[in-house]
């Protein structure tokens, strides 16, 4: 069936396939055909053939509550999450109204617990890199990832990324692995959290700092040590294109004073133009070139704890976090003032070319 | 009636072909612009005659398209001003004139007019109303109201602060 009556279908095929990405609601709401065509896996490989895909970046946030209280209500509240979705090239973007974030984490998140990644629309993962299996559909959606038990999902195929760290004169330096979706890479997040935290998590720290699963480490081990768990300033490297390790960048983590938590997020091979573009006041920066390096620092456990992820970790739920810049070519943190709404902590994201 | 294309006369050393068109008048056009349409670089290769007839194309749609080979052909030409040449040449046509183009286009292989009507065609469409695009396209609304709905619920989103227009 022709898709625009008069035209041949691979004339009206060109049309439809030269149409912006955010008019797609609007143009799946004509007929059904078209909204079949636009689903279809071919279709965005022929827009990403022609050149005519944008990459766009989505981020599941955590959304600050304003009448919060301080103090630290970790365990009070499930996270609720927003979802943001970003052009880096053109700054434009919009929020998902809160009902429908509401609805969607509480049909996927039942217990309010876990991580929530994003996908495209069930078909690709964001940790699949390459070729034609970036072309995503525009529905976007939050998925529950078991945070542990024999349950848990598989992850999604990661690569690995290097932090080196040391522990204060304690050990000597030491090279530990850090996973890191390999896509995830040219958009740089950072928050700082205040509160002292709670003793588990310095275990959880340890066992992160020397490599050991939980269940490995004596519960009587499991204590507030100053000197535990301290990060360095170096960090390697990995460019996800080529592959390959840069060279050790001793200052990496230039402010000796805060603990930092770098989440990197982008597309396996993309270069952006550099600027804050996020349009609500910069939560995310884009990063011109290069590969990103992941890690976080640390000063003593009063000043912070290591979490597996930048994501899953809410110290003070609710809060606002403070929002850097990372600067890939000087290797400096800037800060950055950001809305207070868009100052929650970014618990999954991914970089779509649609 | 003879209609010589936009470069003025040619030079005797330039090969010309003579297309005609379904309405029966005939255009002269430089064998290097008629190349660049692929139907017609095979009539040429395969036959000795420089006279091609194009049953399905009339003479408006037809002087368009050989302008828009003769303006693509021209070396002197450089890539932006024929860039610019595109966007004035599609601007401001109304649906229907571009859908004969596009179909002229179609016939005659001409891939980046094509892209480039399409495109134009895309740019009409892509900020309108889905009851505009519906009625200015002749397409036949076979969702039920409650499905409509729903689907415009599910997708508008993320973009809400766009404008859609409806003339």
């Amino acid at each position: 069936m022709d898709l625009i009556p008069g035209l041949p279908f691979d004339v009206g095929l060109e049309c439809l396939v030269r149409i912006p990405h955010h008019y797609f609601s609007s143009v799946s709401s004509v007929c059904k055909s078209w909204k079949r065509q636009i689903q279809l896996p071919e279709f965005w490989r022929h827009r990403k053939s022609s050149g005519l895909t944008r990459k766009v970046v989505v981020l599941a946030q955590a959304r600050v509550d304003p009448t919060r209280e301080q103090g630290a209500k970790k365990y009070g509240a499930a996270p609720v999450y927003r979802l943001t979705v970003c052009e880096p090239e053109t700054g434009f973007g919009g929020t998902a109204p809160d009902s429908r974030v509401f609805r969607r984490v509480a049909d996927v998140l039942p217990g309010g617990r876990g991580r929530v990644e994003i996908s495209g629309d069930g078909r690709v993962g964001p940790g699949d890199v390459g070729g034609l299996e970036w072309c995503v559909h525009l529905r976007l959606y939050l998925r529950h990832v078991a945070a542990r038990g024999r349950h848990a999902r598989p992850p999604p195929p990661v690569l690995r990324v290097r932090v080196r760290f040391r522990s204060d004169g304690v050990r000597g330096g030491r090279a530990r692995r850090r996973e890191v979706r390999p896509e995830i890479r040219d958009v740089v997040r950072r928050g700082e959290r205040r509160v002292v935290p709670p003793a588990r998590h310095v275990g959880r720290a340890r066992r992160i700092q020397r490599g050991l699963p939980r269940r490995e480490i004596p519960r009587h081990q499991r204590v507030r040590d100053e000197r535990s768990g301290r990060f360095g300033t170096s960090a390697e490297s990995l460019d996800v294109a080529t592959r390959r390790w840069g060279p050790v960048q001793e200052d990496f983590w230039m402010r000796p004073r805060v603990r930092e938590t770098a989440r990197t997020m982008g597309a396996g091979s993309c270069s952006w133009r550099a600027g804050p573009t996020w349009r609500s006041g910069g939560i995310v920066r884009v990063a011109s070139r290069g590969g990103a390096a992941v890690g976080r620092e640390k000063h003593g456990v009063r000043d912070g704890v290591a979490g597996e992820t930048a994501g899953d970790w809410i110290e003070r739920f609710g809060a606002p976090y403070k929002t850097y810049l990372l600067d890939l070519k000087r290797c400096k943190w800037e800060k950055v003032e950001a809305d207070e709404e868009f100052s929650g902590h970014v618990q999954s994201g991914c970089c779509l070319e649609l | 009636m003879v209609t010589t294309d936009e470069k003025g006369p040619l030079t005797a050393k330039k090969k010309s072909v003579i297309i005609r068109s379904c309405d029966g008048d005939e255009f002269l056009v430089s064998e290097s612009a008629a190349v660049l349409s692929t139907s017609l670089k095979k009539i040429l290769e395969e036959k000795e005659d420089r006279l091609i007839h194009l049953s399905d194309i009339d003479n408006k749609t037809l002087a368009m398209v050989i302008a828009y080979l003769s303006t693509h052909a021209d070396d002197g030409l450089s890539d932006d001003l024929k860039r610019s040449f595109d966007q004035e040449f599609v601007s401001g046509k109304e649906f229907d004139v571009l859908k004969y183009l596009v179909l002229a286009t179609d016939t005659l292989q001409v891939t980046c007019l094509c892209y480039t009507v399409a495109k134009k065609m895309a740019d009409i469409m892509k900020n309108k109303l889905v009851e505009w695009v519906r009625r200015e396209f002749d397409i036949q609304n076979d969702y039920t109201p409650e499905a409509e709905a729903e689907i415009r619920r599910l997708d508008a989103w993320a973009w809400d602060d766009r404008q859609l227009e409806d003339d």
